[in-house]
């Protein structure tokens, strides 16, 4: 199995641009998808990925609109066109799933979750970490909700007709991997 | 006749079938000028003990009465003549101005009296027409006047199956002579009654009416008769349910006339029947292991007052596995208990009802149905309710779980873009299957947690401070709003709590949200040590009863406190999220949010089922007419709080309650009467409510230092939350004693030795 990931663009120099991923993301990867090998898309090409993860970093160009992050659109634009042509489920984490919500003209609105808070999610109310600027407050009848946070805003999501599915916090950063970032991986995406 | 001043109406009227002791009419001026002359002639007049009252111009006008303003002395001795100039010295002092035509009058005093108070001739409720009786027994002729606690009332109607209580039928007929004579329907009354049963008539006043509280048809002779026949029908035997008959109360089990008062207007009264008493509630009792009464409603209504019928809600309380012979000897004992002590209504669980296992219940078998059950029978009780709270034990996960469940589809609800009518659709089908339904299920499990602490405390295995402590250790979700409500900000305060209404099921009280100000508005933030006490019942416990460990027992009891008021806090948010696009949905078509409170809830649930040619919003324009007016017919009907028998209807009987007292403190403060459209500025006292839901919570951020509700049990939410502020309270003192209080300006409330005290 193969996994793309978009990376996170950062600007090194002045007009140079890099493209950069955590470690911890791989690791995750490969915690997960047993026997996985990882791609990172860092320009616009086909390629036979089976998964796209659209990771976090980055702003989207509405919020902050600088070339990184104009790069940064492309990428995800691109690769979303043509996972959702091909059928390759997608996880979009952080800005990924804010840029998803965002195709699927759900409201977007500033507000900051940094450090962890309590989601609600299928039944239980459980602890995550979060690190954005901007929140999903509203959304429409394309988007199945799977947790929200306590202050009511979208923190994880499957697009209704495709396998993609957006969590607004990271489920790469913790030290040991949680049993229900797996299950909605498994309930979501694998199935 | 034309009512001159009270004495000159004395004077005048003869009576014959009551008694107008002797009384000589005396000018303020004329004493002033030449007092030995008054002092002698009463000296030789009366010879027995005698009463000085005045009788001043502005006292008993047409329409204003000034009763009770000025002083008056009881029981003086005519022959002491110091005594005697000093207090008519007395009762003229007490008017500032003293006019020509101001009087005073002397009155024989009547001895032996056995029976003595006020008759007025309308229901002070409704005003509709009533011989209205508050009585005393014993001597003391002021103590209904004086509004006193062990007053007692009797509200007559006069009709032709019923007659009044043969202590009063002299009384009735002298009022009414009164009332042929004087030619003058609304009148107050001061009588006493002797031993021999004699009428004396102290006083006859006007009865001041307000404006527009006269009803067109003013006796209710043709409701009463309507209702009659409605009661007579439903307290027939049922064959689905055991027990002969029935009785009617506001206040059992799900306490109507607390959570949503004694005349909820339509929108209030269908949401509350939709989300908890129409099937939810039977639903969780089956869930627990009670009987399965799915087919009743537990509450009906009578012009537009909820009543619980208690057959209903004692068959529910039974052990599902229970036969059918004991559950029909319980249902007869309870019933029979219910109606020799009606004032029983809001304690039912605790003092008639056997519903769980608690420290006291092998006691309470042993001594309450030693008649009722045999040995063996007693035995399958005792097992029946150890199952109960193993079933409650083994539920509360679930129920918990659920909780959180309507947490997550309350934002997907709320964050969608579905139409109004469909989310509120929604919100009320989530409300009920993970809201209402756990919540119960958790105030189930609240109750037996309060009942085996209670029965720690009767059975003196902890003491009052001890039960005080620990209920004060447990943190609760409105401890924690006080918390919060000194340590975050506005914003992040009313993401939270933002959702809570005093009133949650009455749209057009404003939520802490839309009026932060009113209810919070001068609250200086202050840090306090907000850390809870510890305290450990751990040593106390002398056996677990079922639970495997005293530790397992203590979590449950303190679990179960903090999931009620945690579910309550979470379900009431479902009912504001109904009522947001409810008001949503009005502004979009003309309709103000003081008559969407007057629309059926069905109403707008029908619309998401049903197409229909009607223009929808025309439709539910007539629907809010019709509502209305029947609302306005309702309201003016008061009913007793307890109806046993279509004869509580025109024989009304009320007492004073037997008091629900909390906390372990002493306080003396002054009286503050809280009403939702009044303004309170400073809340330093004793607040006086008649209901009061979690909505009112605010109230404990404001510095209070007491609270005296009307309606309310010991199992009430405010109960619960004074008794975890360890606040000095009273909860449901009840009609009498509560119009008493809110006369008063201060009060005493000693709530350890239980007694109150006016002043």
């Amino acid at each position: 199995m193969k996994i793309g990931i978009i990376p996170k663009i950062i600007e090194t120099h002045k007009n140079q641009f890099e493209a950069s991923i955590e470690l911890k993301l791989i690791s995750f990867i490969n915690k997960v998808f047993i026997n996985c090998s990882t791609e990172t898309l860092i320009s616009k090409k086909k390629s036979n990925f089976d998964i796209l993860i659209i990771s976090g970093g980055n702003d989207l160009p509405a919020a902050i609109n600088d070339r990184k992050n104009q790069i940064r659109n492309n990428l995800n634009n691109y690769y979303y066109n043509y996972a959702k042509k091909n059928n390759i489920p997608v996880i979009a984490i952080c800005l990924g799933a804010l840029f998803i919500a965002k195709k699927m003209r759900c409201k977007i609105i500033k507000k900051k979750h940094v450090g962890s808070h309590s989601i609600y999610y299928n039944k239980k109310k459980i602890l995550v970490n979060s690190f954005h600027n901007y929140i999903i407050d509203k959304f429409n009848s394309r988007i199945v909700p799977i947790a929200f946070a306590e202050d009511g805003s979208l923190e994880c999501f499957k697009v209704a007709k495709n396998k993609i599915i957006g969590i607004m916090w990271h489920p790469e950063r913790n030290k040991n991997i949680k049993k229900f970032d797996i299950e909605i991986l498994k309930k979501y995406i694998c199935n | 006749m034309k009512f001159k001043s009270k004495a000159k109406t004395l004077k005048t009227i003869k009576l014959k079938k009551g008694i107008i002791p002797d009384l000589e009419i005396f000018k303020c001026s004329d004493f002033i000028k030449n007092k030995n002359k008054i002092i002698d002639k009463i000296e030789n007049q009366f010879n027995a003990k005698i009463a000085i009252r005045s009788s001043f111009i502005d006292e008993d006008r047409e329409n204003s009465s000034n009763a009770g303003k000025y002083i008056s002395f009881l029981n003086v001795n005519p022959q002491n003549k110091k005594d005697l100039i000093l207090k008519i010295h007395k009762v003229i002092k007490s008017k500032k101005n003293l006019k020509q035509k101001d009087i005073f009058f002397v009155q024989n005093m009547v001895q032996n009296i056995k029976i003595s108070g006020v008759v007025l001739t309308r229901n002070l409720l409704d005003y509709s027409k009533c011989i209205n009786i508050n009585y005393s027994t014993g001597s003391n002729s002021t103590l209904v006047t004086s509004g006193s606690k062990n007053t007692k009332s009797l509200i007559y109607y006069k009709n032709d199956i019923f007659k009044i209580d043969e202590k009063f039928e002299q009384l009735l007929k002298t009022v009414n002579e009164i009332i042929e004579k004087t030619n003058q329907e609304d009148i107050d009354i001061e009588f006493a009654i002797d031993n021999k049963k004699k009428v004396y008539i102290l006083q006859i006043r006007n009865l001041i009416i307000p404006k527009g509280k006269l009803y067109q048809t003013d006796n209710r002779i043709n409701e009463f008769n309507k209702l009659s026949k409605k009661i007579n029908k439903l307290k027939k035997k049922n064959i689905s349910l055991f027990g002969e008959t029935t009785y009617f109360g506001n206040m059992p089990d799900w306490n109507p006339a607390e959570i949503i008062g004694s005349k909820p207007k339509p929108l209030a009264l269908s949401l509350y029947q939709e989300l908890i008493t129409n099937h939810v509630w039977s639903e969780n009792r089956l869930k627990y292991g009670y009987n399965d009464l799915s087919q009743f409603h537990l509450m009906t209504t009578f012009f537009g007052t909820p009543y619980i019928d208690v057959r209903i809600d004692f068959n529910s309380w039974l052990p599902k596995t229970l036969g059918k012979k004991i559950s029909n000897k319980l249902i007869g004992y309870y019933l029979k208990k219910f109606r020799l002590n009606k004032t029983n209504q809001d304690k039912v669980e605790f003092n008639i009802l056997f519903t769980c296992l608690t420290f006291s219940t092998k006691k309470r078998i042993e001594k309450e149905l030693k008649k009722i059950l045999n040995k063996k029978e007693k035995i399958i009780f005792y097992k029946s309710l150890e199952e109960l709270n193993l079933q409650a034990l083994k539920q509360k996960k679930k129920d918990k779980e659920l909780i959180n469940h309507l947490i997550f589809r309350q934002f997907e609800i709320d964050k969608s873009d579905m139409y109004e009518i469909d989310k509120i659709y929604w919100l009320v089908e989530d409300c009920k299957k993970f809201g209402t339904l756990p919540f119960a299920g958790l105030a189930r499990c609240g109750f037996i947690a309060m009942d085996i602490l209670k029965s720690l405390n009767n059975n003196k295995m902890i003491n009052n401070d001890e039960y005080s402590s620990f209920l004060e250790s447990i943190e609760t979700v409105t401890s924690q709003m006080k918390i919060d409500l000194n340590t975050v900000s506005k914003k992040r305060f009313l993401e939270k709590y933002g959702h809570l209404r005093p009133g949650t099921y009455e749209i057009t009280n404003k939520n802490y949200r839309e009026n932060f100000k009113e209810y919070f508005g001068n609250i200086k933030k202050n840090k306090v040590n907000h850390k809870k006490l510890k305290f450990s019942l751990l040593n106390k416990i002398p056996s677990t009863l079922i639970y495997k460990s005293k530790k397992e027992m203590i979590d449950f009891i303190k679990d179960s406190i903090v999931m009620r008021e945690y579910s309550k806090f979470i379900f009431t948010k479902s009912v504001d999220l109904i009522f947001k696009n409810l008001e949503k949905f009005g502004k979009k078509y003309n309709i103000k949010t003081k008559d969407l409170s007057y629309i059926k809830i069905d109403k707008i649930l029908d619309f998401y089922f049903n197409l229909s040619n009607y223009k929808t919003i025309e439709s539910i324009k007539k629907h809010i007419r019709e509502n209305k007016k029947e609302y306005n017919l309702n309201k003016n009907i008061a009913l007793p709080d307890v109806i046993t028998s279509n004869k509580d209807l025109f024989v009304q009987h009320r007492k004073s309650e037997d008091l629900n007292f909390i906390s372990n403190k002493i306080i003396s403060s002054k009286i503050i009467e809280y009403k939702i459209e009044k303004n309170i500025k400073n809340y330093e006292g004793i607040i006086c409510i008649e209901n009061a839901d979690p909505g009112f919570d605010f109230l404990f951020s404001k510095n209070i230092k007491g609270l005296i509700t009307k309606y309310g049990g010991l199992n009430s939410h405010m109960s619960i939350r004074c008794a975890e502020l360890n606040l000095p309270a009273i909860i449901g003192v009840g009609e009498i004693m509560y119009n008493n209080i809110i006369r008063c300006n201060n009060v005493i409330m000693d709530c350890t030795s239980k007694k109150i005290e006016l002043i």
